[in-house]
């Protein structure tokens, strides 16, 4: 037998929809930190040609689509558990 | 832009990575997931705790890619020789944003730091060679205690062919330390070496100090001890470094004292 409501499972989905939008809020910073790094290394080393610029300017950008693809499972996840608090 | 204001930028760029941003984002996700395990500790439906996993896995990925970032810039700062402090030490202060300084042209530094080590003059016409002609006309020259052709050939290289030099140069100044003692070198031979070198090194590098010349003996002799931070001091060192070593005569496992000269 059930020894949680149905609003005390609600009310935790919700808790968790909103740590999700969080964590969804820092990843977008932290792209558009990453999106002025990759600008601003490009400035300051302009012409330089140096592999270590090269390869700062690679592993920026592919911080920058490991962030798209974590975030893009986070929202996946919200729809999931939005889609699970609704059946309740 | 001079070097040392690179340097800050770069310190600075890399001071600010959203590592904080990462973290932050972390710990909502565990907290998301810990509340989310809670809510369907009865059911066995899919309520995005395998999708917050995999966003947490892509967090992780992201912030390895950000250490290759500041690693990279750790080694641009060496080769430049500017250095590899601590990022923190003169980054900003959090929310006052660097003031953003013209870039840098590293070929003016590396001539005009060339020019300063060998205590020369002019500009540099740029050549592309690979190095190791560079390192052999380099030799040549020091061979011949031709300071001018010395400086010039390593001012025209620029930093991207010059950085190159201390990889040729090490194993062949072990290798001729070897030589010239009869066994393998280790540290406690760099001051000897040093003493009988410096002036050679120092009549086409002036501005090369004793202690300079002892950290690329220690770098090439003990197989990876670092050569300070100075790239064109040290690529400027390498070269001629092999051809005094070069000059020095070969000695026995049983005798360390001098027999005669190689070469004159």
């Amino acid at each position: 037998m059930s020894t949680v409501s149905v609003a005390e499972l609600k009310s935790a989905i919700a808790a968790a929809l909103q740590q999700v939008r969080d964590g969804q809020a820092a990843i977008t910073a932290a792209s558009q930190n990453i999106e002025a790094a990759q600008g601003g290394l490009t400035a300051v080393t302009a012409g330089s040609g140096h592999d270590s610029v090269a390869t700062a300017q690679a592993a920026l950008a592919q911080a920058a689509a490991e962030l798209e693809q974590s975030l893009a499972a986070t929202f996946a996840a919200a729809e999931q558990a939005e889609a699970y608090a609704a059946t309740l | 832009m001079d070097v040392a204001a690179l340097a800050g930028s770069l310190k600075a760029l890399a001071a600010d990575l959203p590592l904080p941003a990462f973290d932050a984002a972390d710990a909502h996700f565990e907290a998301a997931q810990t509340e989310l395990k809670e809510a369907s500790r009865e059911s066995n439906a899919e309520v995005g705790l395998h999708k917050l996993g995999a966003a947490r896995e892509r967090l992780d990925a992201a912030r390895l890619r950000l250490g290759e970032v500041a690693e990279a810039l750790d080694d641009y700062l060496a080769a430049i020789g500017a250095g590899t402090g601590p990022a923190a030490a003169t980054a900003p202060a959090a929310g006052v944003p660097a003031a953003a300084p013209p870039p840098v042209d590293p070929r003016r530094w590396w001539t005009d730091r060339v020019n300063e080590l060998c205590d020369r003059s002019g500009d540099a016409e740029p050549e592309k060679v690979p190095p190791t002609r560079l390192f052999n006309e380099l030799l040549k020259a020091a061979g011949e205690g031709n300071a001018d052709a010395y400086c010039k050939r390593l001012r025209d290289a620029g930093p991207e062919t010059g950085v190159k030099l201390p990889g040729l140069a090490w194993p062949l100044v072990r290798s001729l330390a070897a030589e010239h003692l009869g066994r393998n070198p280790n540290a406690s031979d760099v001051p000897v070496l040093r003493d009988k070198c410096v002036a050679k090194v120092r009549a086409l590098v002036p501005k090369a100090e004793p202690l300079h010349v002892a950290e690329a003996l220690a770098s090439a002799c003990t197989l990876g001890v670092g050569t300070g931070e100075d790239a064109a001091r040290t690529a400027a060192i390498g070269p001629v470094l092999v051809a005094a070593m070069h000059r020095l005569p070969r000695q026995g496992p049983q005798d360390e004292h001098p027999k005669t000269e190689r070469r004159a």
